[in-house]
């Protein structure tokens, strides 16, 4: 039954998109409004994480949940344009690698694991962590793409399951 | 412990004692935001901004998403 749940037809064909739109124009307007104040909320959330609260997780979900809003106030097609799987893989891949390359260079130079390289920088600054905004980065990058990857097999189901129905 | 801290503790047993007396996994899902959005108040007055803003994100935004999809299409299936 695993292999049959694989192996089915869920292939995503960009001309067999359903074109939908949101009727309510309150909610059209609200959406798109709010998507850019959500993915500079995820940015400041990521690019602050250290200095105030939050951090590359938080600020990877906001920036994760700026897309969805795309889709929930505005089309699919918009949502899927904005966020094409390759480029999403791409990120993912980078976010993860990245945390680890930060770790190993430390190694590399012959200091522990994720060892702060850079030195301390000016207390309560942008650049005050050393090697911290690197891994903050990686983190949020990472999970921003993880997101959007999950979000991409749920809501495919029922995408799909929009298209049979017709 | 302040008074504040006292209302949230008490609220987060009601609204998670709601949560599980609601039967309809739609509704279920919905209170359960409502419950996130509880425990969001209950760590800022801990002072927990950090774990707080982890709880926003997760509890208002992934989770009711999967949910809310999940739950349409498993009734999609059943109502056929």
């Amino acid at each position: 039954m695993g292999v049959a749940l694989l192996l089915r037809d869920t292939r995503d064909r960009k001309s067999e998109r359903p074109y939908d739109r949101v009727d309510n124009d309150a909610v059209q307007l609200l959406g798109i409004l709010m998507v850019p104040v959500t993915v500079l909320l995820g940015l400041w959330l990521a690019a602050y994480g250290y200095i105030t609260p939050g951090g590359g997780f938080q600020g990877g979900v906001v920036l994760a949940a700026g897309l969805v809003l795309l889709w929930a106030a505005g089309r699919y097609r918009a949502y899927r344009a904005a966020s094409p799987m390759e480029l999403v893989e791409l990120a993912e891949g980078v976010g993860a690698g990245g945390y680890v390359v930060v770790g190993l260079a430390a190694l590399v130079s012959g200091a522990p694991f994720l060892h702060n390289l850079l030195g301390p920088g000016d207390f309560g600054t942008l650049l005050s962590g050393g090697s911290i905004p690197l891994l903050n980065w990686a983190a949020a990058i990472e999970v921003a793409a993880a997101n959007v990857l999950l979000f991409h097999e749920f809501f495919e189901e029922y995408v799909l399951s929009l298209r049979s129905r017709r | 412990m302040i008074p504040l801290q006292v209302v949230l503790l008490v609220l987060m047993g009601i609204v998670g004692t709601t949560v599980v007396l609601a039967r309809d996994p739609l509704r279920q899902a919905i209170v359960n935001s409502v419950y996130g959005l509880v425990a969001v108040l209950l760590f800022v007055v801990f002072q927990a901004p950090d774990v707080a803003l982890s709880e926003l994100v997760v509890g208002t935004v992934a989770m009711p998403l999967v949910l809310l999809v999940a739950i349409l299409k498993v009734r999609r299936k059943g109502g056929r």
